[in-house]
C-alpha cells in the first residue's frame, strides 16, 4: 500500500508543524502551504489523497470557497477535505450552520480546534479509508 | 363635608362665594327688618307727637282764653303740611271734641280707640279706622294734676309703607346688584386660579405618560401655557405637534435646549415669534417653576441618554476588544492543546512517570483555559446581541449529547465519572444545535469539575406535551439552596462550590441560561446542598414553525 499524501492549508505556522509532525509520526506524507493559491498548485503537483483545510485565512471564508470550487472541479472533486476551523461555527462570520455547511460541501469532516490528536488520526484514516 | 372635598376647586370657590353672600343678604335683611324699619316707624310716629304738643300750647290758650280761631288754624296748618297726617283733633276733659280737621262728620268712634289713662301723658297706638291702619297719637294736658284736654293726631300707616316700600325696592335691587357682580367676579375668579391649575395637572400627566419630550408636543404646551396662559389650543405649534421651536437652528441665538436661564435668554418662538417669562401671580410663579422643571428634566433626560449611548459604545468597544483578546489567545492556546495532548499521547515516543504527569497538568490548565475562552467568547457574543440562533429540527440524542461526551470523554474519564444518558432518538426538537452542545458542555463539565470524584452524571429527557424536560443530574457538594438562582447570574462563584475545585469563569450557567431563554425555554436548578444537584431546563419542541420529523 502505498504512502498516502496528505496536504495541510493553514496560515497558522504552529498548526502547520504539530499537525504534520503528528501525521508524519504515523506514516503519511505531508505537505504544508499557508495559503490556497499554493495548495491548488500543490493539488495539481502532487496529487494529495487528502486536504485538511483552515477556514479563515487571508480573508474570512477562504477556505469554504476553496474547499467549495474544489468540489466542483473533476480532477479535485473526489479528494477528501477535512476543515479545521479555529471559530465554531458560530462564529464563522456567515449564516450557516455546520451541518447545513457539510451538506453544502457534501463533504467531509468538520473539526473545531484544539483538536486532539486521536481524533485527527482517527478522522483523517477514516476518511482516506472511504476514498481509498 | 365630604362631599364638598370632593368638589373641584372651582365648585369650592363658587359653593363658598354663594354661602357667604347668602349669608350678608339674610344679615342685611335682618338688620333692615329689625333696625332700620322700626326705627323709620319711630321716627315718623315722634313726628305724631311733636305735631301733638304743638298743638296742645294753642289747645290750652283755647281752652282758658277761648281762641278757637287760632287753634284751627294751626291744626289746619300742620294738616297741609304734613300729607300723611289724617287728622286732629281736641278733646275736652269730659271728651267732648271742641276742634277738628275733619272737613266731613267727625266719626265718633275714633274718640274710644285711644283713651289715656287716669294720670297718662302720652300714648300712640296703631288702630284700625274707616280711613285704614293709623299711628294714634293721644296727648294730655293737665292743669295741675286734672286732666282738661287730649290732643289726638293721627297719622296714616299706609302712608309710611308709601315711604318705606320703595326703600325695600331701592335695597332688593342693590343687593341683586351686588350678588350679580359677587358671582360674576368669583367665577372670573376661580377660573383665574383653576384653568391655569387644569392646564398645570395636564401638563403633568403629559410627563407622567411618558410623552416628555416627544416630538416636542410637550415643549410646545410649555411654551403656549407661558404665552398664552390657559389658552393651549390656540397654539399653533401645539396643534400641529411641531417641534420644540426654541429648538429650531434656525433661531437665532438658540441652541439645543440649553435653558438654564430663560430670564435672561428669552427664548423666541417661529410660531409666536415672542416668548418670555413673566413671573406674575403665584399661579403664574407655580407654571414657570413648572415649566422650568420640565426643560431642567428634559436637559437631564437628554443627559442621561447620551451618558447611555457613550456608555454603550464603550461597553461594545470592551466588548470587541473582549472578543479580540479570546479570540487571538484562542490560536495559540489550541496549538498548545495539540501538541501536549499528542505528547501526551506519545505519539513522539514514551514519557517517564513524571513527564507523563507534568504533560498531564499542562493539558488540563490548557483544557480549562480553552473552556474559558470558549466561554468568554459566548458571552462577548450575548453582550454584542451577536448570539446567533438558527433552530433547524435536530435529534438531540445522537446530534447534541453524544458529540458533547464524546468530545468531554477525556475529562470524564480523567474524574472518573459515570455518565448515564437516556436521551434517546426519539428527542426531537427544533434547536440550534450548537448552541445545545454549548449547554450540555457547561452543564456536564460542571458535573465533571464539582460532582464527586468517581460520581454519576444522569442525563434524563422527559417528554411533556409540547415541550421536552431535560435534566443534568449529579452527586456530589452541590450548593445551598438560597444560592440557587444566583448560580445563573454572570461572574457567580459560589464559594462552597468552588472549594478544591477548579476555577471557572463564572459564565457557564449565564451563558446556559441566556441559550435556553433564547429557545422560550427555562433553566433552573434543584438539589441538596452534600448530596445531589440537578440541573433543569425546558425547551419547547417547536420554534414557532410545524415540526417535521
Amino acid at each position: 500500500m502505498s504512502q498516502k499524501r496528505i496536504l495541510i492549508i493553514d496560515d497558522d505556522p504552529s498548526f502547520l508543524e504539530i499537525c504534520s509532525a503528528i501525521l508524519i509520526e504515523y506514516g503519511y506524507a505531508v505537505d504544508t502551504v499557508n495559503n490556497t493559491a499554493d495548495g491548488l498548485e500543490n493539488l495539481v503537483s502532487r496529487r494529495p489523497d487528502l486536504i485538511i483545510l483552515d477556514v479563515m485565512m487571508a480573508a474570512m471564508d477562504e477556505g469554504i470557497s476553496f474547499a467549495t470550487s474544489l468540489k466542483k472541479r473533476d480532477d479535485t472533486g473526489r479528494i477528501p477535505i477535512m476543515i479545521v476551523s479555529a471559530r465554531p461555527d458560530t462564529e464563522k462570520g456567515y449564516k450557516r450552520t455546520i451541518d447545513q455547511d457539510m451538506d453544502w460541501l457534501a463533504a467531509d469532516i468538520f473539526m473545531e480546534k484544539p483538536v486532539m490528536p486521536q481524533d485527527l488520526l482517527h478522522n483523517v484514516s477514516l476518511l482516506l479509508g472511504k476514498a481509498g | 363635608m365630604r362631599r364638598f372635598a370632593n368638589l373641584s376647586v372651582r365648585q369650592k370657590i363658587a359653593a363658598s362665594t354663594f354661602v357667604v353672600i347668602a349669608f350678608i343678604t339674610a344679615v342685611s335683611w335682618l338688620s333692615i327688618q329689625l333696625i332700620v324699619f322700626p326705627n323709620l316707624t319711630r321716627q315718623i310716629v315722634s313726628r305724631g307727637l311733636t305735631i301733638a304738643e304743638s298743638i296742645a300750647a294753642r289747645a290750652q290758650r283755647y281752652l282758658t282764653a277761648n281762641d278757637k280761631p287760632n287753634l284751627l288754624d294751626v291744626m289746619f296748618t300742620e294738616k297741609w303740611m304734613n300729607p300723611n297726617l289724617l287728622y286732629i283733633f281736641v278733646l275736652d276733659a269730659s271728651h267732648r271734641v271742641v276742634a277738628h280737621t275733619f272737613l266731613s262728620d267727625f266719626p265718633d268712634a275714633l274718640i274710644q280707640d285711644n283713651i289715656l289713662a287716669p294720670g297718662q301723658g302720652r300714648q300712640t297706638r296703631l288702630i284700625e279706622t274707616s280711613m285704614g291702619s293709623v299711628y294714634d297719637t293721644a296727648l294730655g294736658l293737665y292743669e295741675g294734676i286734672h286732666p282738661i284736654a287730649t290732643v289726638r293726631v293721627g297719622l296714616s300707616k299706609g302712608s309710611i309703607d308709601q315711604v318705606i316700600h320703595p326703600l325695600v325696592q331701592i335695597l332688593l335691587g342693590l343687593l341683586t346688584l351686588v350678588i350679580t357682580i359677587a358671582v360674576f367676579l368669583s367665577t372670573w375668579f376661580s377660573r383665574q386660579i383653576t384653568d391655569p391649575i387644569t392646564q398645570l395637572s395636564n401638563l403633568a400627566g403629559e410627563v407622567s405618560r411618558g410623552k416628555f419630550g416627544e416630538s416636542g408636543n410637550l415643549r410646545a404646551l410649555v411654551k403656549c401655557w407661558k404665552r398664552e396662559g390657559w389658552k393651549l389650543s390656540a397654539c399653533p405649534a401645539y396643534e400641529r405637534g411641531a417641534p420644540p421651536c426654541w429648538l429650531r437652528d434656525d433661531v437665532p441665538g438658540q441652541e439645543g435646549g440649553e435653558l438654564d436661564s430663560p430670564e435672561e435668554r428669552p427664548l423666541k418662538c417661529l410660531d409666536c415669534q415672542v416668548y418670555q417669562t413673566e413671573a406674575g401671580d403665584e399661579i403664574a410663579q407655580l407654571g414657570d417653576a413648572f415649566c422650568h422643571m420640565l426643560f431642567k428634566l428634559d436637559l437631564y433626560q437628554r443627559e442621561l441618554r447620551q451618558t447611555n449611548e457613550d456608555l454603550r459604545k464603550l461597553n461594545r468597544s470592551y466588548m470587541d476588544m473582549l472578543s479580540f483578546v479570546t479570540h487571538e489567545l484562542k490560536t495559540p492556546i489550541a496549538n498548545s492543546t495539540m501538541s501536549a495532548h499528542s505528547v501526551l499521547q506519545r505519539i513522539f515516543g514514551p514519557l517517564t512517570p513524571m513527564q507523563q504527569r507534568m504533560v498531564g497538568l499542562i493539558c488540563r490548565n490548557l483544557d480549562q483555559s480553552m473552556t474559558m475562552i470558549r466561554n468568554y467568547l459566548d458571552l462577548s457574543r450575548i453582550e454584542k446581541d451577536e448570539l446567533r440562533f438558527t433552530p433547524l429540527i435536530l435529534r438531540l440524542g445522537s446530534e447534541v449529547v453524544e458529540s458533547v461526551l464524546a468530545e468531554l470523554s477525556a475529562m470524564i474519564s480523567a474524574h472518573g465519572m459515570e455518565v448515564e444518558s437516556t436521551v434517546g432518538e426519539d428527542v426531537v426538537l427544533e434547536g440550534d444545535s450548537e448552541l445545545l452542545r454549548v449547554v450540555y458542555r457547561n452543564l456536564v463539565g460542571n458535573g465533571c469539575k464539582y460532582g464527586r470524584a468517581g460520581g454519576r452524571i444522569r442525563l434524563r429527557a422527559i417528554d411533556e406535551g409540547d415541550r421536552y424536560r431535560f435534566e443534568v443530574w449529579n452527586d456530589g457538594q452541590g450548593v445551598a439552596q438560597e444560592q440557587m438562582e444566583r448560580l445563573f447570574q454572570k461572574f457567580t462563584r459560589i464559594a462552597e462550590v468552588q472549594q478544591g475545585a477548579n476555577k471557572g469563569t463564572g459564565l457557564g450557567l449565564f451563558i446556559c441560561r441566556t441559550i435556553v431563554n433564547r429557545h422560550g425555554g427555562k433553566i433552573w436548578a434543584e438539589g441538596q446542598e452534600g448530596e445531589w444537584i440537578n440541573f433543569i431546563f425546558e425547551l419547547p419542541k417547536s420554534q414557532g414553525r410545524s415540526l417535521v420529523s
